[in-house]
């Protein structure tokens, strides 16, 4: 056998053993939290959480809309019927709430849950004014409603705490149901039971509200909207997904017919896909090995990234001639590429230690790979070229080209020209450079952004951006100090500091109160008594009110409720958004409603010590910043490690210029343009501009590498003129998305090929005939 | 008013007919409640109004003050002292199925009638009754039958009778203003509305 299959036959295993690996442990994750910045402060991990698994990430919002108010109406009602009994939800409501919602068990502590006999205990004479009402109830409209309670619930306190724990800024209703203020929206609230970015599972619940709805609707010009995290998981995995392999297949097609008619050969373009391939695998099997989980976006982006791989293999057949045996081309070759490999490994360091899991995870991705595609054209590629000869140089055309990049002018006072353009273009003050917002971190859509704070608001939704938090050492602690702080917040209410507040203690009380308010109710043979007293001289039956008596017995000696009796039921819904508990604190959250005067609210919180304010845009934006920083910071590291390694290999300070030369500039030249254009500046431009950084480094490396002679020369103008071709292609196509994240690389790095190409081929390379290094 | 000559002759069609009455339509009401959690009838007294199609009010002003509009689909109840209420006529079907055959009633749609009701006359046109027993099951689940006794081309009384065995007896126009018996049984005020002597 020869050695070429054998090693061929080696590789392959390998690559077969990997896959085999990636399909056994890959997990893939959609956790957004993997790609934002460690939480460093209270505030951020609370802000982290919420996004991640709070109440609130698995929240979803429908809105039915597209037909008159009363058919919406009946919608909603037909939809939540649908999806009450579907095992996907813990809670599905659009306002209707009616007092059957009130799980069975729980209706005795009705009595220990209100604060209706706090000031009055409940008597002969306040439970005979309540019967003389519930008389005049049997004789109104509202009879039927009413009627089933009173033998159970005389003082209907059930509908009291309904009517006290209705939100204060809940939607408008109509005909029962949450309606948007101008009538055009039904609204509903569903929460799943699977978590906010459970992708799996948030698609079944997506897909069993669709299908309950295409049922439930009674006619077809009913639209749904579904908005909320899962949602939005959901529709970016199938929207990238999709586009991925849209452009990803144009991409594969585009790349096979440049290769053709680069290189006229079937094998070429075979040969070509293997460091790739091997790039990807190997870049996959590391990730899932060191990370377990791997994210959907470290995915995308890392193929994205690995890209750069493919411009190996086009060197080695670009040098390729009749000459020059493969062995001895990739030997000569190695140095600059090698040099290629390292300086792009140590710039994705730089994420490696950004402290984000999404970003390391893509540093190792991109490092492993391009190391493997490195291997794989220094020891592979060789063995399996063969005779193979792409006879690259020998086109005339390639040769007209080559006098006219001779004849370009090469214009130095351009450089330090653009160089200082762009940095006044950047600190330009037209519009904001960097992109502060947490939210656009996340690769979705603007419109879908502005649906969800649609319905959020029509949803009357909390203020999302102030809120009180209180710690204390223990769940019961921290609802005794709720408690407490109940008359004080009313009191910045009537005030007008803030229009409204909502906690945790408004639905269950402390323990403590519990049982001060068991130890006022009547007992048994008192109970009885006071009944009897009560119904003297009101109209009712004797006897109808035994199960009253029980419900009053029970409350008054039940085990007070805590946090954890109220699993699946409605309170559950409210409390567990408003409580974060764990064995070392309990924190709870204030939401506050119309905040009018920071300041008092500041001082309000400076003078009860525990209780801290928070403004979530404050702490997102001061997390972004630190996170920009960070990233910064280590790219500046990595900049440096980068010069070193240049320095090392070329130990000439005239060609460690030349080279480094175009990826410095064009690393100016590309934020300046972008921000010219009014786009702030992300995450994702920045790893653009650092893939970008690596390609003008290799273009640099191999233009400076080249010899005098004309026919080296010409190898490598066809090397590079393939490489940029390639790259301008796939990043084009990426720049024609239409999710905002893949068009922002594409546009990015479309821009950084270009400049970064005219930069080397102007000035690093050195005109046809004039002497190498001398 | 019709002639005695005409009694054999009307048919329940011609009866419903002369029953339409343009809105708005006020009229007096005495209201006599039937309950298996009460004791004793409960007793009130107010003005109905049919304000237009969709809308019916209802002002009770003895023994207390209470005051309900029903417009399309929504409900309120107002009663001095205390919170308005607000619901939908889904939740309550005997007053949907109320107002259904109200209105239809007065505006002479006899269709609207027969979709929501099995409708039977009997009696003469001097004293006639039509029964109405819902077709749909889920106001028949709440209501057994909505009667309308009446003499000549006007209503008396409307009985409805609920499933769960509570009933209410509205006295409207002319049989309002008149004495009721001493005891507030309900044959007694039946009697009355059919104008029969107690």
């Amino acid at each position: 056998m020869k050695p070429g299959r054998l090693l061929l036959g080696l590789w392959l295993l390998t690559l077969g053993l990997l896959a085999y690996f990636i399909a056994e442990r890959l997990q893939i994750s959609s956790d957004l939290r993997l790609f934002m910045p460690q939480p460093q402060t209270a505030a951020q991990r609370l802000l982290i959480d919420e996004i991640g698994e709070g109440p609130g990430s698995r929240l979803l919002l429908l809105a039915i809309e597209g037909d008159a108010p009363e058919a919406l109406a009946a919608g909603s009602q037909a939809l939540l019927e649908a999806l009450v009994a579907a095992p996907q939800f813990r809670q599905v409501s659009n306002g209707s709430t009616t007092l059957d919602a009130f799980p069975d068990a729980l209706l005795p502590y009705r009595y220990l849950l209100s604060s209706s006999f706090d000031q009055q205990p409940l008597d002969a004479d306040s439970l005979r004014t309540q019967l003389q009402q519930r008389v005049q109830d049997l004789n109104s409209p509202a009879a039927s409603l009413l009627k089933p309670w009173l033998r159970r619930d005389p003082t209907l306190e059930v509908l009291q705490l309904f009517e006290r724990w209705r939100p204060e800024h809940e939607p408008e209703r109509l005909l029962d149901v949450w309606m948007s203020t101008d009538q055009t929206r039904a609204l509903l609230v569903v929460e799943t039971r699977a978590a906010g970015f459970d992708p799996k599972k948030q698609a079944e619940a997506i897909t069993s509200i669709e299908r309950a709805f295409s049922e439930s609707r009674a006619n077809n010009d009913q639209r749904l909207i579904i908005s909320g995290p899962g949602a939005f998981a959901n529709i970016m995995q199938q929207r990238t997904a999709g586009e991925a392999s849209r452009l990803g297949l144009l991409a594969t097609l585009g790349m096979v017919v440049l290769m053709l008619v680069a290189y006229r050969r079937i094998r070429f373009v075979l040969l070509g896909a293997l460091p790739v391939v091997s790039a990807g695998l190997a870049g996959l099997a590391a990730v899932s090995a060191v990370f377990g989980d791997v994210h959907g976006i470290t995915l995308a982006f890392g193929f994205t990234l690995i890209g750069v791989a493919q411009d190996y293999p086009i060197h080695l057949f670009s040098h390729q001639h009749r000459g020059i045996t493969p062995a001895a081309n990739a030997r000569a070759l190695w140095p600059t590429l090698a040099t290629g490999v390292a300086s792009t490994c140590i710039a994705y360091l730089a994420f490696l230690f950004s402290g984000v899991t999404g970003l390391a995870q893509l540093a190792c991705f991109s490092m492993v790979g391009v190391a493997a595609a490195g291997l794989c054209t220094r020891v592979l590629m060789p063995v399996l070229l063969g005779s193979l000869d792409a006879g690259a140089a020998e086109s005339t055309r390639l040769a007209s080209v080559l006098r006219l990049f001779d004849r370009l002018p090469r214009p130095i006072w351009m450089l330090p020209t653009l160089a200082l353009g762009s940095v006044l273009a950047l600190v330009l003050p037209s519009a904001p450079l960097f992109e502060n917002n947490l939210a656009a971190l996340t690769p979705l859509p603007a419109d879908m952004l502005r649906t969800d704070i649609e319905l959020r608001q029509q949803l009357g939704a909390p203020d999302v951006r102030h809120m009180l938090i209180l710690r204390d050492r223990n769940e019961q602690e921290l609802l005794q100090r709720s408690e407490q702080l109940i008359p004080e917040l009313q009191a910045l209410v009537d005030a007008g500091t803030i229009s409204g507040f909502d906690l945790a203690a408004r639905y269950l009380p402390s323990v403590a109160s519990q049982r001060l308010r068991q130890s006022r109710l009547p007992g048994d043979a008192s109970a009885r008594r006071m009944l009897e007293q009560a119904t003297q001289g009101v109209p009712f039956r004797p006897g109808i009110f035994e199960d009253f008596l029980l419900d009053l017995e029970q409350a008054r000696t039940a085990e007070p409720l805590r946090v954890a009796d109220l699993r699946d039921t409605p309170l559950a819904l409210r409390v567990d958004s408003l409580l974060r508990l764990s064995s070392e604190e309990a924190i709870g959250l204030v939401s506050l409603a119309g905040v009018h005067d920071t300041a008092a609210l500041g001082a309000f919180a400076a003078g009860h010590p525990g209780v801290q304010w928070l403004d979530l845009k404050h702490t997102s934006e001061q997390l972004v910043v630190e996170y920009r920083e960070r990233i910064l910071l280590s790219l500046l590291i990595a900049a440096v490690l980068l010069i070193v390694v240049i320095a090392l290999s070329l130990r000439s300070i005239s060609r460690v210029v030349r080279v480094l030369l175009p990826m410095v500039l064009t690393s100016l030249l590309v934020p300046a343009l972008l921000h010219l254009m009014g786009v702030p500046l992300s995450l994702f431009h920045l790893i653009a501009l650092v893939l970008a950084a690596g390609l003008g480094l290799d273009y640099a490396l191999f233009f400076e590498h080249a010899e005098s002679d004309p026919i080296a020369q010409r190898r490598t103008l066809h090397a590079l003129l393939v490489c940029a071709a390639s790259t301008l292609m796939v990043f084009a196509l990426l720049a024609s998305a239409t999710i905002p994240v893949l068009r922002a690389i594409g546009i990015t790095v479309s821009l950084g090929v270009i400049s970064n190409f005219v930069l080397a081929a102007l000035f690093t390379r050195r005109a046809t005939g004039a002497i190498n290094g001398a | 008013m019709l002639g005695p000559a005409a009694i054999s002759a009307q048919t329940p069609e011609q009866l419903l007919a002369s029953l339409a009455r343009p809105a708005p339509a006020t009229t007096a009401f005495v209201e006599v409640r039937y309950s298996d959690l009460l004791n004793e009838p409960l007793l009130s007294r107010g003005m109905l109004s049919f304000d237009a199609a969709d809308q019916l009010s209802k002002r009770v002003d003895e023994p207390f003050q209470e005051f309900t509009v029903v417009r399309g689909e929504a409900v309120r109840v107002e009663r001095s002292g205390r919170k308005p209420m607000q619901f939908s006529l889904k939740r309550a079907p005997e007053l949907r199925a109320l107002l259904v055959g109200f209105s239809a009633l007065l505006s002479g749609d006899q269709a609207a009638l027969r979709r929501h009701f099995e409708v039977a006359v009997s009696g003469s046109a001097t004293r006639w009754q039509i029964l109405l027993s819902p077709i749909d099951a889920r106001i028949a689940k709440r209501i057994r039958s909505i009667k309308v006794l009446g003499a000549d081309a006007a209503p008396r009384c409307f009985l409805v009778d609920q499933a769960d065995g509570d009933s209410s007896l509205m006295l409207v126009d002319a049989a309002a203003a008149e004495k009721l018996p001493d005891s507030l049984g309900i044959e007694p005020v039946l009697a009355l509305c059919r104008q029969e002597a107690a």
